[in-house]
């Protein structure tokens, strides 16, 4: 059983294990992606690289010991850099692709947590949509090479400042040792945490959406339907004025 | 396997992050699209390692809502997108930053009758394109015309 206290390992976070990091990554970002002319420049990349380092070490000094799950933290920094990519990249054809690896990280993390059925049902859904997308991407974007509305970013201080101070002010409150009252369980638990093992998660799942989220069940599956004729309905007016 | 919840909730901050950052500043409306995606992509992480840290399978059946409610949106947002570049033949959002039509001056409180509406002529020398249904009110000649001709058609 999991402990529900979130500074589960008893560690405080010092400011600078927390700010060299996101520092890093802020500076990296600035000298990667937001440059007018949009070249990859080899010292953001290095700053980038050297933010993953740096938030890696400072794991390390929190938890104590970086390889307890191999998996877990493997996935993790595949998926940071990933996204990391993702938002450096100019392109829009690359930006895809690094979504399409992180969204894999992701359900690498699922699947590492016990939710073998979300993860199996993650890529199905992501890999339709990739799918189109890409489809979209290349018959709009890429008819005339590199726009400049690829190159250039859109107040990139403001948001890399802003990003920086929401991440801080997340890893902060998320490392704040919990008051004494949250660390008891609380009176509904079950202690059937899933896991890798478990061969019953679909079961159980399938009884948990359709005993305890029935009701949920039927909302999204008319929501899948209004989007379908939301859909339908958007895509012959917009080719009304061609006729 | 000794993942513990904090763990798995700095990951999905960072991976939250990064999505707002990229909606934030960029302007290709794909590639918006795809960072929004990243957000929810993190608060699925975010929902498995609570039920995961709870014990029961309630963070599992939200990740399945959130991927239906995310399916939804791909297939809006796309239609949205090709409908967008259809008439600009751009992917630029930034070239849809006047829909408010800013230009436009405020419409005088006292021309609104009894049931808040205003009259047609006030509305009527605004620029933006008529979407849906045109309401009774501001209903003229114009828009009558093609009811007529279709009357004449059928007969």
């Amino acid at each position: 059983m999991i402990p529900l206290a979130l500074a589960d390992r008893g560690a405080t976070i010092s400011p600078l294990a927390l700010g060299v990091p996101i520092l890093l990554g802020v500076v990296g970002y600035l000298l990667a992606a937001a440059s007018p002319q949009r070249r990859r420049s080899l010292p953001g990349l290095l700053c980038l690289l050297g933010a993953v380092v740096a938030a890696w070490f400072a794991w390390w000094q929190l938890t104590g010991n970086l390889a307890e799950d191999v998996l877990f933290t493997s996935f993790a920094g595949l998926m940071g850099a990933a996204g990391c990519g993702m938002q450096v990249e100019s392109s829009p054809v690359y930006s895809a692709l690094w979504f399409a690896l992180a969204i894999l990280a992701t359900c690498g993390l699922f699947l590492v947590q016990g939710a073998a059925f979300i993860s199996a049902a993650t890529i199905i859904v992501y890999a339709g949509a990739i799918v189109v997308t890409f489809l979209f991407v290349i018959m709009l974007a890429q008819q005339t090479g590199k726009s400049l509305y690829d190159v250039r970013l859109m107040q990139p201080m403001a948001a890399v400042v802003s990003g920086g101070l929401l991440l801080a002010a997340l890893v902060f409150a998320i490392r704040q040792p919990a008051p004494a009252a949250s660390t008891a369980a609380p009176p509904g638990v079950t202690a059937s945490a899933p896991t890798p093992e478990d061969a019953s998660t679909i079961a159980v799942l399938g009884r948990s959406l359709f005993v305890d989220h029935l009701l949920a069940v039927e909302l999204s599956s008319v929501l899948l339907l209004v989007a379908i004729f939301g859909t339908l309905v958007i895509a012959l007016q917009s080719r009304e004025p061609q006729r | 396997m000794n993942v513990q919840l904090s763990d798995s909730l700095l990951i999905s901050a960072v991976l939250f992050v990064l999505g707002t950052l990229g909606f934030l500043t960029r302007r290709n409306l794909i590639v918006m699209f795809l960072s929004a995606e990243l957000m929810l992509q993190a608060v699925a992480l975010n929902l498995i390692a609570f039920g995961r840290a709870h014990g029961n399978y309630h963070g599992q059946s939200f990740t399945v809502f959130v991927l239906t409610v995310a399916a939804c949106e791909a297939g809006m947002a796309l239609v949205l997108f090709l409908a967008l570049y259809q008439r600009a033949s751009s992917l630029d959002v930034s070239l849809w930053h006047d829909l408010g039509e800013t230009d436009a001056e405020e419409v005088d409180p006292d021309l609104f009758d009894a049931e808040g509406l205003v009259p047609a002529e006030v509305v009527r020398d605004r620029k933006l394109t008529p979407a849906g249904r045109e309401p009774a009110l501001t209903r003229s000649a114009t828009t009558a015309a093609p009811a007529k001709k279709g009357a004449s058609k059928r007969g």
